[in-house]
Protein backbone atom coordinates (compact mmCIF):
# COMPACT_ATOMS: atom_id res chain seq x y z
CA UNK A 1 0.00 0.00 0.00
CA UNK A 2 2.31 2.69 0.91
CA UNK A 3 4.84 1.42 -2.01
CA UNK A 4 1.71 1.80 -4.37
CA UNK A 5 0.91 5.31 -3.09
CA UNK A 6 4.21 6.18 -3.05
CA UNK A 7 4.42 5.21 -6.74
CA UNK A 8 1.35 7.39 -7.19
CA UNK A 9 2.64 10.26 -5.94
CA UNK A 10 6.31 9.57 -7.88
CA UNK A 11 8.57 9.57 -5.08
CA UNK A 12 9.81 6.05 -5.30
CA UNK A 13 11.58 6.61 -8.30
CA UNK A 14 13.53 9.78 -7.71
CA UNK A 15 16.41 9.53 -6.72
CA UNK A 16 16.84 12.71 -5.16
CA UNK A 17 14.12 11.70 -2.62
CA UNK A 18 15.47 8.59 -1.62
CA UNK A 19 18.99 10.11 -0.87
CA UNK A 20 16.87 12.46 1.29
CA UNK A 21 15.48 9.61 3.10
CA UNK A 22 18.86 8.43 3.91
CA UNK A 23 20.50 10.94 4.79
CA UNK A 24 17.56 11.55 7.17
CA UNK A 25 17.89 8.06 8.11
CA UNK A 26 21.66 8.42 8.79
CA UNK A 27 21.64 11.77 10.54
CA UNK A 28 18.58 11.53 13.22
CA UNK A 29 19.24 13.86 15.85
CA UNK A 30 19.45 12.17 19.83
CA UNK A 31 16.37 13.68 22.51
CA UNK A 32 18.01 15.34 24.90
CA UNK A 33 15.41 14.08 27.05
CA UNK A 34 15.02 10.87 26.05
CA UNK A 35 19.06 10.16 26.60
CA UNK A 36 19.19 11.95 30.22
CA UNK A 37 15.84 10.65 31.91
CA UNK A 38 15.32 7.90 29.58
CA UNK A 39 11.50 9.27 28.99
CA UNK A 40 9.92 10.26 25.61
CA UNK A 41 9.65 14.32 25.11
CA UNK A 42 6.61 16.15 23.88
CA UNK A 43 8.54 15.33 20.16
CA UNK A 44 10.00 11.72 20.60
CA UNK A 45 9.03 10.12 17.07
CA UNK A 46 8.67 12.55 15.25
CA UNK A 47 12.05 12.23 13.32
CA UNK A 48 10.97 8.45 12.35
CA UNK A 49 7.56 10.14 11.72
CA UNK A 50 8.55 12.50 8.80
CA UNK A 51 10.57 9.91 7.47
CA UNK A 52 7.54 7.21 7.17
CA UNK A 53 6.12 10.00 6.04
CA UNK A 54 8.01 10.99 3.02
CA UNK A 55 7.68 7.26 2.23
CA UNK A 56 4.38 7.89 1.88
CA UNK A 57 3.59 5.55 4.36
CA UNK A 58 0.71 7.78 5.67
CA UNK A 59 -0.55 4.78 8.89
CA UNK A 60 3.36 3.88 9.91
CA UNK A 61 3.47 8.10 10.11
CA UNK A 62 0.37 8.26 12.50
CA UNK A 63 0.67 5.57 14.52
CA UNK A 64 4.54 6.39 15.52
CA UNK A 65 3.85 10.39 16.11
CA UNK A 66 -0.17 11.61 16.20
CA UNK A 67 0.88 15.07 16.20
CA UNK A 68 2.55 15.33 12.75
CA UNK A 69 -0.13 15.70 10.27
CA UNK A 70 -2.34 18.13 11.94
CA UNK A 71 1.10 20.05 12.47
CA UNK A 72 1.89 20.54 8.83
CA UNK A 73 -1.67 21.04 8.03
CA UNK A 74 -1.63 23.51 10.81
CA UNK A 75 1.37 25.19 9.32
CA UNK A 76 0.10 25.25 5.55
CA UNK A 77 -3.10 27.04 6.77
CA UNK A 78 -1.31 30.10 8.96
CA UNK A 79 0.18 31.41 5.89
CA UNK A 80 -2.56 30.93 3.81
CA UNK A 81 -5.20 32.41 7.06
CA UNK A 82 -2.42 35.51 6.74
CA UNK A 83 -2.47 35.98 2.84
CA UNK A 84 -6.30 35.26 2.64
CA UNK A 85 -8.10 36.39 5.51
CA UNK A 86 -10.56 33.73 5.69
CA UNK A 87 -13.91 34.79 7.86
CA UNK A 88 -13.13 31.29 10.57
CA UNK A 89 -9.61 30.95 10.11
CA UNK A 90 -8.88 32.21 13.74
CA UNK A 91 -11.11 30.08 14.74
CA UNK A 92 -9.80 26.88 12.77
CA UNK A 93 -6.65 27.70 13.89
CA UNK A 94 -7.33 28.06 17.08
CA UNK A 95 -9.15 24.16 17.28
CA UNK A 96 -6.64 22.96 15.33
CA UNK A 97 -3.87 23.54 17.48
CA UNK A 98 -5.84 22.38 20.20
CA UNK A 99 -6.02 19.40 18.35
CA UNK A 100 -2.50 18.98 17.78
CA UNK A 101 -1.89 20.08 21.55
CA UNK A 102 -3.77 17.36 22.78
CA UNK A 103 -2.64 14.73 20.65
CA UNK A 104 0.92 15.99 21.79
CA UNK A 105 0.08 15.61 25.41
CA UNK A 106 -1.98 12.43 24.93
CA UNK A 107 1.16 10.67 22.73
CA UNK A 108 3.61 11.68 25.64
CA UNK A 109 1.29 10.02 28.08
CA UNK A 110 0.57 6.93 26.58
CA UNK A 111 4.67 6.67 25.53
CA UNK A 112 5.90 6.90 29.28
CA UNK A 113 2.57 4.99 30.81
CA UNK A 114 5.03 2.31 31.33
CA UNK A 115 7.58 4.69 33.38
CA UNK A 116 4.33 5.88 36.01
CA UNK B 1 -16.06 56.11 -1.63
CA UNK B 2 -15.45 58.17 -4.87
CA UNK B 3 -14.53 61.28 -2.43
CA UNK B 4 -11.95 58.92 -0.53
CA UNK B 5 -10.52 57.67 -4.14
CA UNK B 6 -10.55 61.49 -5.21
CA UNK B 7 -8.30 62.41 -2.03
CA UNK B 8 -4.59 61.24 -2.20
CA UNK B 9 -2.51 60.31 0.52
CA UNK B 10 -1.20 63.44 1.37
CA UNK B 11 -4.36 65.24 1.47
CA UNK B 12 -6.75 62.99 3.59
CA UNK B 13 -7.37 64.17 7.11
CA UNK B 14 -6.21 62.51 10.09
CA UNK B 15 -8.93 61.73 11.29
CA UNK B 16 -10.34 59.65 8.19
CA UNK B 17 -7.18 57.44 9.40
CA UNK B 18 -8.15 57.51 12.82
CA UNK B 19 -11.77 56.51 12.20
CA UNK B 20 -11.18 53.83 9.24
CA UNK B 21 -10.94 50.23 10.56
CA UNK B 22 -7.45 49.83 10.45
CA UNK B 23 -5.96 46.41 12.23
CA UNK B 24 -4.13 45.71 15.29
CA UNK B 25 -0.52 46.18 14.56
CA UNK B 26 0.83 43.41 16.27
CA UNK B 27 -2.14 40.41 15.66
CA UNK B 28 -0.35 38.87 13.02
CA UNK B 29 2.78 38.63 15.42
CA UNK B 30 0.67 37.23 18.63
CA UNK B 31 -0.37 34.50 16.13
CA UNK B 32 2.54 33.60 14.56
CA UNK B 33 4.21 33.44 17.90
CA UNK B 34 0.93 31.83 19.90
CA UNK B 35 1.57 29.00 17.19
CA UNK B 36 5.45 28.81 16.90
CA UNK B 37 5.64 28.00 20.14
CA UNK B 38 3.72 24.44 19.95
CA UNK B 39 7.05 22.61 17.43
CA UNK B 40 9.14 24.61 19.89
CA UNK B 41 7.67 22.69 23.11
CA UNK B 42 9.92 19.65 21.72
CA UNK B 43 13.31 21.06 22.03
CA UNK B 44 16.05 22.48 25.09
CA UNK B 45 13.38 21.45 27.51
CA UNK B 46 10.02 23.51 26.58
CA UNK B 47 12.78 26.77 27.14
CA UNK B 48 12.17 28.34 23.48
CA UNK B 49 8.41 27.64 23.72
CA UNK B 50 7.64 29.64 26.99
CA UNK B 51 10.00 32.03 25.23
CA UNK B 52 7.54 32.39 22.41
CA UNK B 53 4.46 32.59 24.21
CA UNK B 54 5.46 34.73 26.46
CA UNK B 55 6.66 37.61 24.50
CA UNK B 56 2.94 36.59 22.20
CA UNK B 57 0.94 37.30 25.33
CA UNK B 58 2.83 40.45 26.49
CA UNK B 59 2.82 42.04 23.13
CA UNK B 60 -0.51 41.43 22.55
CA UNK B 61 -1.97 42.79 26.12
CA UNK B 62 -1.01 46.75 24.85
CA UNK B 63 -3.33 45.80 21.83
CA UNK B 64 -5.97 44.10 23.36
CA UNK B 65 -5.91 47.02 25.61
CA UNK B 66 -6.60 49.68 22.53
CA UNK B 67 -9.18 47.63 21.49
CA UNK B 68 -11.26 47.60 24.52
CA UNK B 69 -10.98 51.05 24.31
CA UNK B 70 -12.27 51.90 21.00
CA UNK B 71 -13.19 48.56 19.29
CA UNK B 72 -14.84 49.91 16.58
CA UNK B 73 -11.56 51.78 15.46
CA UNK B 74 -9.88 48.67 14.77
CA UNK B 75 -10.56 45.55 12.38
CA UNK B 76 -12.37 42.89 13.69
CA UNK B 77 -10.67 40.10 12.11
CA UNK B 78 -7.47 41.27 13.54
CA UNK B 79 -8.99 41.29 16.61
CA UNK B 80 -9.67 37.49 16.25
CA UNK B 81 -6.77 36.67 15.05
CA UNK B 82 -4.97 38.77 18.45
CA UNK B 83 -7.73 36.03 20.54
CA UNK B 84 -6.47 32.86 18.61
CA UNK B 85 -2.73 33.69 19.32
CA UNK B 86 -3.26 34.41 22.78
CA UNK B 87 -5.11 31.18 23.31
CA UNK B 88 -2.22 29.04 21.02
CA UNK B 89 0.30 31.08 23.47
CA UNK B 90 -1.51 30.39 26.95
CA UNK B 91 -1.75 26.69 25.25
CA UNK B 92 1.78 26.81 24.25
CA UNK B 93 2.79 28.06 27.66
CA UNK B 94 1.40 25.57 29.77
CA UNK B 95 2.94 22.92 27.71
CA UNK B 96 6.55 24.42 28.29
CA UNK B 97 5.96 25.23 31.57
CA UNK B 98 5.32 21.29 32.57
CA UNK B 99 7.84 20.15 30.45
CA UNK B 100 10.48 22.14 32.19
CA UNK B 101 8.89 21.24 36.00
CA UNK B 102 9.11 17.85 34.61
CA UNK B 103 12.55 18.07 34.35
CA UNK B 104 13.56 20.11 37.02
CA UNK B 105 11.59 17.35 39.16
CA UNK B 106 13.39 14.46 38.07
CA UNK B 107 16.58 16.40 38.31
CA UNK B 108 15.93 17.48 42.07
CA UNK B 109 14.62 14.08 42.65
CA UNK B 110 17.82 12.20 41.46
CA UNK B 111 16.01 10.19 39.37
CA UNK B 112 18.10 11.49 36.21
CA UNK B 113 21.22 9.20 36.55
CA UNK B 114 21.28 8.38 32.74
CA UNK B 115 19.30 5.15 33.09
CA UNK B 116 17.13 3.82 30.29
CA UNK B 117 15.24 0.85 31.59
CA UNK B 118 16.15 -1.10 28.51
CA UNK B 119 19.64 -0.80 28.81
CA UNK B 120 21.39 -4.14 30.37
CA UNK B 121 22.87 -2.37 33.32
CA UNK B 122 19.21 -1.30 34.76
CA UNK B 123 18.35 -5.04 34.00
CA UNK B 124 21.47 -6.03 36.16
CA UNK B 125 20.37 -3.61 38.95
CA UNK B 126 16.83 -4.57 38.77
CA UNK B 127 18.00 -8.15 39.13
CA UNK B 128 20.05 -7.33 42.66
CA UNK B 129 17.48 -5.59 43.89
CA UNK B 130 15.64 -8.80 43.71
CA UNK B 131 17.85 -10.67 45.47
CA UNK B 132 18.32 -8.69 48.25
CA UNK B 133 14.41 -9.07 48.92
Amino acid sequence: MPVLVGKKLGLIENKMHEQLILWLEENMTACSTKSLTGLSCFGCGLQRSVIHLLRGDFVESIIMYPPLIPFLLMMIALPLHLKFKFRHGAMVLKVMFILNAALMALNVVVKNIDHF
Amino acid sequence: MEENKALSDSEKPLDDVSQSKRPLPNATVTLILGIISIPFCCCYFGVISILTSVIALIVSSKDLKRYRENPDAFDRGSYKNLNAGRICAVIGLILGVIYIIGIILLFTFGFVTNFNPSTEEFQEIIKQFEELE
